[in-house]
This record gives structure tokens, C-alpha cells and sequence, in this order.
């Protein structure tokens, strides 16, 4: 049940929770302004759907404590869409990835996860950190030295205020450097640099229902579908890397299929409150914990403060200087990027590296994490076979007395070595019998199943007498029925001989 | 029979006061029954850091780190609770050696309550919990935090002790028209835990007749066995009724048929087995 959660879940951890919940909520407002500026959208369109999607994750999710709000990941998704057609096809292309959402998690499709490895997901996190500071360059390239400065006065201050005894723990050092920076424009007077108001409209009301204004036909839905379809995919990959991320650290676990539908739901929810979609945010999600946040009540405190917050201040928001929110989006790159990967780099086998990097520069040459994500997946499902190809090797036994051959084969007989199966026979010898033993062999699919039936032909054509030995025990991995292969007694049987 | 014999007796312990009722208790049940007894003592994870940081910054390799801080204050803090657990667990162990139970086992488990006894739950014969934890025990009225959630989680007979123990000689089956309370009325004949016991079989209704009729049916699979047993009708609000009868006959414990609704539906009208459970004295046998 969506709505189910234990009172410890909500009022566990009072205290701890709503404190993290207000420093998640003032990291959070930089964040969304900045993802709806990648977007292409006004700023309180990010706005709104942070605050939409985190209270009604915190109480449909499946992960209590994880902070979902609008999001890079996504929001890279969503311009052309944006510039194509406007905001009311991104409201309904919200509200579409929402329902593939929640139909991928009635489907059960969280359990594809376990099909991206450990490259392909620090490629994705690698890809994610270099598109949010690629984002920053518009605001960085052809402007005055002012830029310049307060921008490096925002990174010493975010990076440093923390050092500070008492104070530096007490306050988040992003909203520090939010304030000093703005205090400098508004007291030095320095008009020539860009703020958040000159970005678009901030919200100066609470969100409000609506539908989103567009034609309901058949054309609206394949302009939308891909785009869609796309936020759907990213999304929860993000969000069930972040809840993975997020069982790791708190050693708990947490209700992956639940929190597909609750991503869904509250990409819904925020597409009918003006929002646009978006998932999970690992770094807010790691910034919660680290601030002591580990139920639901975190997560919705973080969303309700941030709408409260920008609703009221919306005035003094839009005189923040821009620098200020590009230096807390690069700290938001370099927390994103795993530094270890690059010394990893030399020690880890070669594969890899390559699904790591195929990753990360297919992401970054089409502005789309999905596409990354896909290509690192193949890459690291041949690079598997290719690997297993190796397992399969055939002996030749002669037997001069009785002018026959033994071939055994030993190991994995499959579409990707099934070639190599083949030239291990030779057909030019004139035998009276051959004899191929499998019974140490599997016959994964019917490619290898092909390829025994060529070489039997083939050997009978030369004039030999075949026999083949075993067969029922190499054929058992043929049957596709994985689920009792669960059982040891069956895994034995398939893979007793090695 | 046999093959519940061959179920557990499970009985949750932690530091707090009840938890000797609750071994007292258990063993008393696994010794009339014939089934093993054991005793488990969840570890519950301390959710909160000793130093939380609310700089909200990301740090490169954050998550790395973290972790490392993470696992490392948790490490010395389960070792404190995994110890005195032990502890607890052979002092219980040891205050019940004098009873015939032909095993007694003991076992630690990570996790809270809920998470533990639902990985358990194919083994359990009877769940024998306090109504309190050593987290609640300062509110003398209220019910721990976890018991809701943790009834809910196993779909066994669950023996809730609320206070020290007193081997029960009288039991009130709480009946009604519903699959739990008939279940309840199938174990009360066949169990031999209620030989020897006054068995008093209430129902509350205000439908004379159909409660008259409810209560024939019962009868008639009492009169199969040769237990004590006597019946009431009583009408007006039940939880009063009930605890009123109780207390009128000094009865020793309760059975009845436990959240027939769902936790939503709890949620707005609030729960009849939480209330019976927070105002009764004497221990309560929830069948699910």
C-alpha cells in the first residue's frame, strides 16, 4: 500500500529530521532555480515541482529520508521539448513519464537494475557532474570580472565557512555564501551582474491545480512520448541508485517497487501543480543524511519549508547575483563526480573503464543520460559474453586401434561461442566413428544447439559414424526456467562439472 | 499437533521490566504446549548520528566518507548492544531452568522488531511480546511504539504481557461473528494450554437473538471437549463490557480475534485490539 508507514517512519527521529529537513530545504531552493534555468523554464517552475514532488514522495516513496525534488538528470531531458513547443507540453510530458513510472513499478521493473553495473553507474553520476557544470558556462563566458570574483569568493566560502568552530556546522555554508553574495551586489551597487530575477518569474502565490493546456489527440502524445519516456528511464535510475546509495548508508532497506510508483505519482502530482518532473537527488539525498535526517518527516519538511520560504522571500530571491547560484552548482558538480574513478582508472580491468567512459561521453554528446546509460549496458552485457566465450574448450582423444575420435567439449556452448565451437572439429579426418561427449558441456541457447547439429551433419557427410554422449545433462540450461536455478541442488546439476 | 510441536515458542526480550513477565510467560506456554522455546533479543539500529553536521555541503567523495564515519560509529555502539543482550538473554534463559521445556534457545538479530519477526514468522507457534519496550517504559499507559506495527507484521497467535506473571487459571474468549474469533474458539478446543482452565466465552451484542444463536454455535464444539466452561451474553459497548466482565469474574487473560480491519481504516475510527489492549491489566492472547 502506497499510503502505509509506521509512525517511527514519520516521528522516529523528530528532531533530527526536521533540522536536516530545513538545511535540505535551503540547498534545495539554488537547485531548483538552477534546473529550471537548464531547462528552460521560469524558475518557479522548479520551484513548485521541488515542492510538489518532495511532500508527496515523503509519503508514497519507498525510501523514507530520500529527497526527491526536480532535477538535473531530468530537466537536461526537457529542452528542445521546451524550446520546441513551451512550458503546457512540459507539464503534460511530466505528467505522462509520471504514469510509465507508475506502470514500470506495478511491472515490477526495478529488478532491471541489477542489469546496470557498478561503471555504468559512476559513469552516470561522471556524466551527471560534467552536464550540471557544462549548464554553468552560459553564465560564466562573456561576462564582466565581477563574475568572476563572486564566484570564486562563493566557492572559498562554500568550502571553507565549514571550518568555521560552531557556526560552520550550525549553518549551511550554501546559504552563506547566498547572502554575503548577494549583500556585495545590492551594497556595491554592481547592477551589470545578472540575478535569478532576470532569469524569469519566481513564484509569488502557492501552487495552484490545473491541467496542462494542450490538445488531448494522438499528436500531442508522440510529441510528448519520447520526451516522456526518456524522464521516465533517467528518473528512476536516479532515484533507485540514490535509494541504493541511501540503504547503504543507513544500513536499512527500503521498498524499491514503491518507490517507482512514488515517483510516478509525484511527477503527476507536481505536472498538475505547474511543476516539472523530476526524482531523486543523490547529493541532497547524501546531504540529508549527513545532516541527521532519516524519516519521511525529512523529506516533507524539506519540501513544505522550501515553498514557504520562496513564496515570502520570492522579493528578496530575485536580487540573489547568478554567480552565487553558479557557485553552488559547482560544488554540486564536484560533489557529484566520483573522484575515485579516475585513479581507478589504471587498476581496473580495461572493460571497465571503456562501459565507464562509453557512458559518460554518450550521455554528454547527446545531452541525454538515458541514451548513456544504454549504451554502458550493451557494452557491458558483450563485454560479459565475450568474457564467457573464453570458458568452452574441446579435447580431441585419437583412437588409432579402432580408427575413431573422441571429441569432449567442456564449457559454456552459446550464440557467442558457438562459432568457436565449430572450428574445434576437424572435418577432414577420415575416422570410421566420432564421438562427441557434452556431458561437461552446457548448451546455453539454441545457437549452440545449431551449431552441434552443423558439426554432426557435417561429420556424417565426411563418412564417419557420430555418436554424441550426454546430451541430456548439457541441454538442461537450455530450458529457460531460471527461477529454479535458485535451488542448489539444481545449480549443482547445471553447473556441476566445473 | 505434532507438527506445531515442532513450531516455537518465540519470546522478544530486551532490557526493560516486562521482559521477565514475558520469559515467565513464554516458558509457562512452552512447557504446557510441548514446544520449544526461544528467545531473541532484536539489535536495533541507533538512527542518529553523535555528530550530525549541518553544513550542507558536498564535498568531493562525500558519500565514500560518510560511510566510512557511519560504519564506524556504528560498529562500537551494536558491539555495547550485542553484548548486553547476552547478557539479558542468559540471565532469562537461566530463571527458567527449573521448568520441563524440551529446548530452550536463544538468538540475536539485527533489525527492529517488526523486520525480525516477520523473517521468523514460519516458525512461530506462539509470540509472546511486552506491551511495552525499554524505549516506552517511562509512559506508564501507552503501548511501545513497535507492538502495532510488529501485530500486524505476524500472522500468529501473538501473548501480549502487560504486567508480572501469574499463571493463569481463567481465560475470557472475547467472541464474535468473525474468522479470527472462530479460529480463536477452534485453538481454545484443541490446544492443551487451556486444560485445567476456567474458560468463560463472552460475547457483546445488542441483537438478543443472534447473539443467543452465536453463542449455541460455540457451545456445541465446547460440548466436544471436556473443558470448564460457562458463556455470557452481554449487550452495550464492548470494550467496556468485556473489561467490566472481566474484572467482575477475575479473569486471568483475554483471547481475541485481532485488527480484523485495515491500518487506514484504524488510522480515522481508531483500533478496538489497541484499546483492549491498552486498558486490560492481564495478559491478552491475539489470534490473527
Amino acid at each position: 500500500m502506497l499510503l502505509l508507514s509506521s509512525r517511527q517512519d514519520w516521528l522516529g527521529n523528530l528532531r533530527g529530521d526536521i533540522l536536516a529537513g530545513l538545511v535540505v530545504a535551503l540547498a534545495l531552493i539554488p537547485e531548483a532555480i538552477a534546473f529550471s534555468i537548464i531547462a528552460g523554464v521560469d524558475p518557479k517552475i522548479g520551484l513548485y515541482a521541488s515542492f510538489a514532488i518532495a511532500v508527496i514522495i515523503s509519503i508514497v516513496g519507498g525510501r523514507p529520508g530520500m529527497i526527491s525534488a526536480a532535477t538535473a538528470a531530468t530537466a537536461l531531458l526537457m529542452v528542445t521539448l521546451v524550446k520546441q513547443y513551451g512550458l503546457e507540453y512540459l507539464l503534460a510530458a511530466s505528467i505522462l513519464a509520471g504514469v510509465l513510472q507508475v506502470i514500470a513499478g506495478y511491472l515490477n521493473l526495478q529488478n532491471l537494475i541489477s542489469f546496470i553495473s557498478r561503471s555504468v553507474m559512476v559513469g552516470f553520476l561522471n556524466a551527471l557532474a560534467i552536464l550540471i557544470f557544462m549548464a554553468q558556462l552560459p553564465e560564466l563566458i562573456n561576462v564582466t570580472w565581477h563574475v568572476y570574483a563572486l564566484t570564486a569568493l562563493g566557492l572559498a566560502i562554500i568550502y571553507l565557512f565549514p571550518y568555521v568552530p560552531r557556526l560552520g556546522s550550525l549553518i549551511p555554508s550554501p546559504l552563506v555564501t547566498i547572502i554575503v553574495l548577494t549583500l556585495i551586489v545590492v551594497i556595491l551597487g554592481w547592477d551589470q551582474v545578472r540575478t535569478i530575477g532576470d532569469m524569469g518569474e519566481l513564484p509569488d502565490t502557492l501552487p495552484v491545480f490545473l491541467l496542462p493546456d494542450i490538445p488531448l489527440n494522438l499528436q500531442t502524445l508522440w510529441i510528448i512520448l519520447p520526451y516522456s519516456a526518456a524522464i521516465a528511464v533517467v528518473g528512476l535510475l536516479e532515484s533507485l541508485m540514490t535509494a541504493q546509495v541511501l540503504d547503504e548508508m543507513t544500513d536499512t532497506d527500503s521498498d524499491k517497487s514503491r518507490e517507482c510508483k512514488g515517483q510516478g505519482i509525484a511527477n503527476i502530482g507536481s505536472g498538475l501543480l505547474g511543476g516539472m518532473a523530476g526524482c531523486a537527488m543523490i547529493g541532497q539525498s547524501i546531504i540529508n543524511v549527513k545532516s541527521g535526517g532519516r524519516g519521511r518527516l525529512s523529506t516533507f519538511i524539506a519540501g513544505l519549508f522550501l515553498l514557504i520560504m520562496v513564496v515570502f522571500l520570492s522579493d528578496y530571491l530575485s536580487v540573489v547575483p547568478m554567480a552565487a547560484l553558479v557557485a553552488v552548482m559547482i560544488m554540486v558538480s564536484i560533489g557529484t563526480f566520483n573522484w575515485n574513478s579516475i585513479p581507478e582508472m589504471r587498476t581496473n580491468p580495461l572493460s571497465a573503464t571503456v562501459v565507464m567512459l562509453s557512458t559518460v561521453s554518450i550521455t554528454i554528446w547527446t545531452h541525454n543520460l538515458a541514451f548513456g546509460v544504454i549504451t554502458g549496458v550493451v557494452l557491458a552485457a558483450l563485454f560479459m559474453a565475450t568474457k564467457l566465450r573464453e570458458l568452452m574448450t574441446v579435447e580431441k582423444h585419437i583412437d588409432e586401434a579402432t580408427n575413431s575420435i573422441t571429441y569432449e567439449v567442456i564449457g559454456q556452448v552459446f550464440f557467442n561461442s558457438s562459432e568457436k565451437f565449430i572450428k574445434y572439429f576437424d572435418f577432414k579426418d577420415a575416422v570410421d566413428k566420432v564421438t562427441i561427449d557434452v556431458h561437461r558441456a552446457h548448451f546455453w541457447d539454441i545457437s549452440a544447439v545449431y551449431a552441434l547439429d552443423k558439426v554432426v551433419i557435417k561429420l556424417r557427410r565426411e563418412g564417419a559414424e557420430v555418436e554424441i554422449t550426454g546430451l541430456n545433462e548439457a541441454s538442461e540450461t537450455l530450458l529457460d526456467k531460471y527461477a529454479v536455478h535458485n535451488d542448489r541442488e539444481k545449480i549443482e546439476k547445471v553447473m556441476g562439472d566445473h | 499437533m505434532e507438527a506445531l510441536e515442532k513450531k516455537w515458542v518465540i519470546a522478544c526480550v530486551d532490557g526493560s521490566e516486562l521482559s521477565q513477565a514475558v520469559v515467565d510467560y513464554s516458558a509457562w506456554i512452552a512447557e504446557k504446549v510441548k514446544s520449544p522455546l526461544e528467545l531473541i533479543h532484536a539489535i536495533e539500529h541507533s538512527q542518529l548520528l553523535d555528530h550530525t553536521d549541518h553544513s550542507g555541503n558536498l564535498t568531493p567523495n562525500l558519500r565514500e566518507n560518510l560511510i566510512k564515519t557511519l560504519s564506524e560509529d556504528e560498529r562500537a555502539e551494536n558491539k555495547r548492544l550485542i553484548e548486553e543482550g547476552k547478557h539479558i538473554l542468559e540471565k532469562a534463559k537461566s530463571s527458567i531452568s527449573v521448568r520441563s521445556i524440551k529446548e530452550v534457545k536463544t538468538k540475536q538479530r539485527h533489525g527492529d522488531l517488526e523486520e525480525t519477526l516477520s523473517d521468523l514468522e514460519s516458525e512461530i507457534r506462539v509470540l509472546v511480546l511486552g506491551l511495552r519496550g525499554e524505549d516506552h517504559e517511562a509512559t506508564e499507559e501507552g503501548i511501545g511504539s513497535q507492538l502495532e506495527d510488529s501485530i500486524r507484521a505476524v500472522h500468529r497467535p501473538i501473548f501480549i504481557v502487560s504486567e508480572g506473571f501469574q499463571e493463569p487459571e481463567s481465560i475470557m474468549l472475547a467472541y464474535n461473528d468473525t474468522e479470527a474469533a472462530r479460529k480463536a474458539l477452534d485453538m481454545l478446543c484443541k490446544s492443551p494450554l487451556y486444560t485445567n482452565m476456567k474458560i468463560h466465552l463472552v460475547h457483546v451484542t445488542d441483537d438478543q437473538s443472534k447473539g443467543e444463536a452465536l453463542l449455541k454455535q460455540a457451545e456445541k464444539s465446547l460440548q466436544q471437549t471436556d473443558l470448564d466452561f460457562q458463556t455470557a451474553l452481554l449487550s452495550g459497548d464492548p470494550q467496556t463490557q468485556l473489561l467490566a466482565y472481566q474484572d467482575r469474574h477475575n479473569l486471568d487473560m483475554t483471547m481475541m480475534g485481532a485488527f480484523s480491519h485495515g491500518k487506514l481504516r484504524s488510522l480515522f475510527f481508531g483500533s478496538f485490539t489497541l484499546t483492549m489492549l491498552q486498558h486490560n491489566k492481564k495478559p491478552i492472547l491475539l489470534i490473527r
